[in-house]
């Protein structure tokens, strides 16, 4: 039997629990599988990401497509001693940027009609764990965080960048430097802009403690 | 340290990013300092919430299979698995599971499959008009055209014999015990090919690996259909299963 293009090198059962780095190798040498992986454990969190940065909740289908397809084209460029995360979160950042650019608009204001009613459960903020006791607790606390999700768009946008890399996306300041193309420093100083702000503009609904 | 630097350092303070010589200036001006403390607990109340949201999780306008939506799209622009204009460009598909995703993957996979086969559904020939202009002039009060002479079809030249075309699989799959493996062993062993199997694993895995070749013509169909008959039997006991396949 021909040796199989596809199959030809058998990769081990347990390769779903490898890093993403060594995934991305065998991108680099054509592995379309290790590929596919990524894509599968990765598509989720970048998709929430274009989410918050263009404010389109359908933005995540094409800007996914674009985002792998350019860790594909560009494979050749991951350094071996790179880490995945961020070098695949500023493929995604500029991409991004270029929909908002391109559409002529801020990002995140075409979302404010489109999603974030008080109540819903597919906003932003319907994502906390709830922990509410009792039907009042939970009404509470949908309104609040449906409050928290205008609010997050209403954060200006270097700032707005900076809390949904490093409070949503969880990425360190250095990881967020190294996406957004400027020191660490400046990081933390957005993010503690960002959080304020948000602060700022919860501060007219707040009415006790943060939950 | 004046306040605003204070800030930026109290932010920073909260997510351990700072040096233990920045953290102690920073301690020391809000010791000293009623509005940067009352500041730093807010934006600690701030930061809580956040973290609190799971971006992990799948944002609205997501689908459920945007992960295998993607793979289909690259698949299509990367790898050419658009329906082939010519009939001696191969085909190729790959259905992917892995550890943990063993039920997810299997429908993921089924879609796959699915999404192939209405893409080379979509290649048909072209039908004729329903109706001709002739036919909707037509009337009581008017003799209906003679039936049009059809020029003969054009002569065609025979195409030249094209070799047998073979379609060859590989699949690799986990089963948490013996009966799914022999099971998937009685099932694929209408194929032909060569049939691998291991001892359990310490985790009490039993892996098997299947190479099989068939003719081309309704191997792919066939072998997925197998795939998805094995799914709904036996899903719930597979670990991981990978499968690809070419046909050349």
């Amino acid at each position: 039997m021909p040796e199989l293009v596809p199959g030809g090198e058998t990769v081990p059962l347990d390769w779903a629990s490898e890093p993403d780095e060594p995934l991305m190798l065998r991108v680099q040498s054509g592995d379309t599988r290790a590929l596919e992986l990524l894509i599968q454990r990765w598509s989720p969190r970048l998709a929430g990401l274009f989410y918050r940065l263009t404010g389109d909740p359908h933005a995540g289908d094409d800007l996914l497509q674009e985002t792998f397809l350019r860790v594909w084209s560009a494979r050749e460029s991951f350094r071996r001693d790179a880490r995945f995360s961020p070098w695949v979160h500023s493929i995604a950042r500029n991409l991004a940027a270029d929909r908002a650019k391109n559409r002529n608009r801020k990002p995140l204001h075409r979302a404010l009609n489109a999603v974030g009613a008080p109540g819903s459960t597919t906003t932003l903020l319907g994502k906390i764990p709830d922990h509410a006791t009792t039907p009042f607790a939970a009404a509470s606390r949908l309104e609040l965080l449906a409050k928290l999700d205008e609010a997050l768009r209403s954060v200006p946008e270097p700032y707005r960048e900076a809390v949904v890399l490093c409070d949503l996306q969880r990425l360190s300041y250095d990881d967020a430097a190294q996406v957004i193309g400027v020191p660490a420093k400046t990081v933390s100083s957005r993010l503690a802009r960002g959080r304020e702000h948000l602060r700022n503009a919860l501060a007219a609904f707040r009415s006790g403690p943060l939950p | 340290m004046n306040c605003t630097e204070a800030k930026d350092a109290l932010s920073a303070l909260l997510d351990n990013a700072l040096t233990s010589d920045e953290a102690r200036e920073a301690e020391a001006h809000a010791s000293s300092c009623a509005g940067c403390r009352a500041w730093r607990t807010e934006m600690a109340e701030v930061r809580q919430l956040l973290r609190g949201i799971d971006d992990g999780d799948e944002p609205p306008g997501l689908s459920a299979f945007v992960g295998r939506e993607v793979m289909a799209a690259i698949h299509g622009r990367l790898l050419g698995t658009k329906p082939a204009p010519s009939p001696e460009r191969s085909a190729r598909r790959i259905a992917w599971a892995a550890a943990g995703f063993s039920a997810l993957a299997l429908a993921a996979a089924a879609g796959w499959a699915a999404w192939e086969s209405s893409r080379r559904g979509e290649k048909r020939p072209d039908r004729p008009a329903v109706a001709s202009p002739s036919a909707e002039k037509t009337s009581s009060s008017v003799k209906p055209d003679p039936e049009p002479v059809r020029p003969p079809p054009p002569e065609v030249p025979d195409e030249p014999p094209r070799p047998a075309r073979t379609h060859y699989g590989h699949l690799e799959l986990r089963a948490t015990d013996a009966g799914t493996r022999d099971a998937a062993r009685d099932l694929f062993s209408k194929w032909p090919g060569t049939f691998k199997s291991s001892e359990p694993s310490v985790s009490g895995a039993f892996a098997l690996t299947i190479d099989f070749e068939g003719p081309a013509s309704d191997a792919a169909d066939e072998f997925e259909k197998l795939l998805l008959d094995f799914q709904r039997k036996h899903g719930a006991s597979l670990r991981s299963w990978k499968y690809s396949s070419e046909t050349r």
